[in-house]
């Protein structure tokens, strides 16, 4: 089992969640097992498996909302000392559109762990969440509707309060669900941006292949038979591709991008 | 034909119930916010009738073991109280989710209480007449000890809520995120539940099953189709439902016809023009 780091620089990341032997499932149902791997500060992880292979349970696993059964996770502390920030972007499917609610209102929810109980959002957050919503582009929508905006538009909303926390690892789950090719490229290009820009680590977990292995740097399978995060340009061989899906797939460059065809 | 205002609202008993109508209003409305957003109507009166149920459980208790017991004793509270968890309980678990959808429990559990209560009464020296006071409403019976027990009551719930607003928002509006960002989304789910619940059960012995009930869901979709922020929403949606309150008892006095159904009336005619006023600005 290869176990990859995110150094392509000669400085070591740090490691911020490491899993050994995970076994993940409910009750007596197990859902995922044999799941080892580490990830590091910076790092761009994306993970690829079809509906209903676990890949939510994984997430919980990772943000800490589901215990293993079996096995050991570890995580460093968070930049504040306390534990990790996660800033969580879910499937924008899972929002109830009926809530009267602004983007700022949105937005501003990302703050409340940090306000803490008995408090109020105060300035500062405010002041946050409205440089959380620039970084996304929508600055100039913070008091509109979230109902009101496109989808491309939810979901960068949904990014800027994952960002208004100030997370430490950013999580989205399939973002680019449903999306036209121009949202999907907006939403990518802005995750990418925002790793570059911010060193911020990030983890994306999707069904869509190509979506993932045009912008991540590591990549792991799930469903496979073993887990293993890998360099994307490694992972992504028309070999290792076409034994792991079980059928011929074909790996090229368009535009610079990879694209894989079956 | 018209009695003036004085009139109608001179004696003791009227002001009581135009107090604790008030005070059940506005809390009902402001909690039924909630109850519209999330989509659990139904369980508001699902659980109106489960406290009933538990009125009715202890004034049959009573009965069996002999003691006098008339519906104004604090121990139906108990009662009240106790089914009204029960059916927090029930209602929170996910019972054979996968075969049966979780909204039905909700429905077994509105039917088997009303029911129950029914069945509870039928042999009861007063039987039939404490039902329909359940039902319908007894604002024009409540005594002043049972308005001051809801308005403790409601200091509780409205404390938690002016506590916790911004944990319940989230938690009502993404659980899926409250829960991957650290919250325990289940407790505070819970402790919601809780203030629904006792809202309504102390509400109900004050209001009736019928104006608790409209009262959790008339002002809040008022309210929603009157403003545009959520902000607005809460406070506008508790103001509706007071102002309905004043004017359905002194209608009711008027023409001398059952308060609480003259209140709920009234608010959905302030409902309508709401429904109009939207109609309009979207033309």
């Amino acid at each position: 089992m290869q176990q990859a780091s995110a150094a392509d620089e000669p400085a070591a990341a740090t490691p911020l969640i490491r899993f050994e032997g995970v076994e993940l499932g409910y009750g007596r149902k197990r859902v995922l097992s044999g799941l080892s791997f580490t990830l590091y500060a910076g790092d761009y992880l994306g993970i690829v498996g079809p509906n209903g292979v676990g890949k939510t349970t994984l997430l919980k696993a990772v943000l800490g909302v589901l215990r293993p059964q079996a096995g050991r996770v570890t995580r460093a502390p968070g930049r504040g000392g306390g534990t990790l920030t996660f800033g969580y972007v879910p499937q924008l499917q899972t929002i109830d559109e009926i809530y009267p609610l602004t983007a700022l209102d949105v937005v501003l929810m990302g703050r409340y762990r940090r306000v803490g109980l008995f408090r109020r959002p105060g300035k500062t957050d405010h002041a946050r969440s409205l440089a959380a919503l620039e970084q996304v582009g929508l600055a100039d929508s913070a008091t509109l509707l979230f109902r009101d905006l496109s989808g491309g538009q939810r979901q960068r909303v949904l990014m800027a309060r994952a960002l208004a926390a100030d997370p430490d690892i950013l999580v989205l789950d399939e973002p680019t669900n449903g999306m036209d090719p121009a949202a999907e490229r907006a939403t990518m290009d802005l995750i990418d941006r925002l790793h570059r820009e911010s060193g911020l680590t990030v983890l994306v977990v999707s069904h869509l292949l190509n979506v993932v292995i045009a912008h991540v740097s590591h990549i792991a399978f799930l469903g496979a038979s073993d887990f293993a995060v890998l360099p994307v340009a490694e992972a992504t061989t028309p070999e290792h591709l076409s034994r792991l899906y079980g059928i011929p797939i074909a790996v090229g460059q368009v535009n610079g991008r990879r694209v894989a065809t079956w | 034909m018209f009695a003036s205002i004085q009139e109608a609202f001179g004696s003791d008993f009227m002001q009581h119930a135009l107090l604790a109508g008030m005070a059940v209003g506005a809390l009902c409305a402001y909690l039924g916010v909630y109850v519209v957003l999330k989509r659990i109507v139904f369980v508001g009166v699902a659980l109106a009738e489960m406290s009933s149920a538990g009125v009715a459980l202890a004034l049959w208790t009573a009965g069996v073991l002999g003691l006098e017991m008339e519906e104004h004793n604090p121990l139906t509270m108990v009662g009240a109280v106790v089914l009204m968890l029960v059916g927090v309980l029930l209602f929170s678990v996910r019972w054979s989710a996968r075969r049966v959808p979780p909204e039905s429990t909700i429905g077994v559990g509105y039917a088997v209480a009303a029911a129950a209560g029914l069945l509870l009464m039928a042999h009861s020296a007063k039987g039939e007449a404490h039902v329909m006071q359940l039902l319908f409403g007894n604002i024009l019976y409540v005594s002043v000890r049972e308005i001051w027990e809801f308005l403790a009551a409601a200091a509780a719930v409205a404390l938690v809520h002016l506590l916790f607003a911004k944990e319940l928002l989230f938690v009502a509006f993404d659980p899926q995120t409250a829960d991957a960002v650290g919250y325990r989304t289940r407790r505070w789910e819970l402790l919601f539940y809780l203030t629904l619940g006792v809202t309504i059960a102390f509400a109900i012995r004050v209001a009736g099953v019928l104006l608790v009930f409209a009262m959790l869901v008339l002002p809040p979709v008022t309210a929603l189709l009157l403003t545009r922020h959520l902000r607005r929403a809460f406070p506008v949606s508790a103001a509706l439902g007071v102002l309905p309150v004043g004017i359905g008892l002194y209608l009711s006095y008027v023409r001398d016809v059952p308060s609480a159904a003259c209140i709920v009336i009234v608010s959905f005619a302030l409902l309508l023009a709401a429904g109009g006023l939207s109609l309009l600005r979207r033309a």
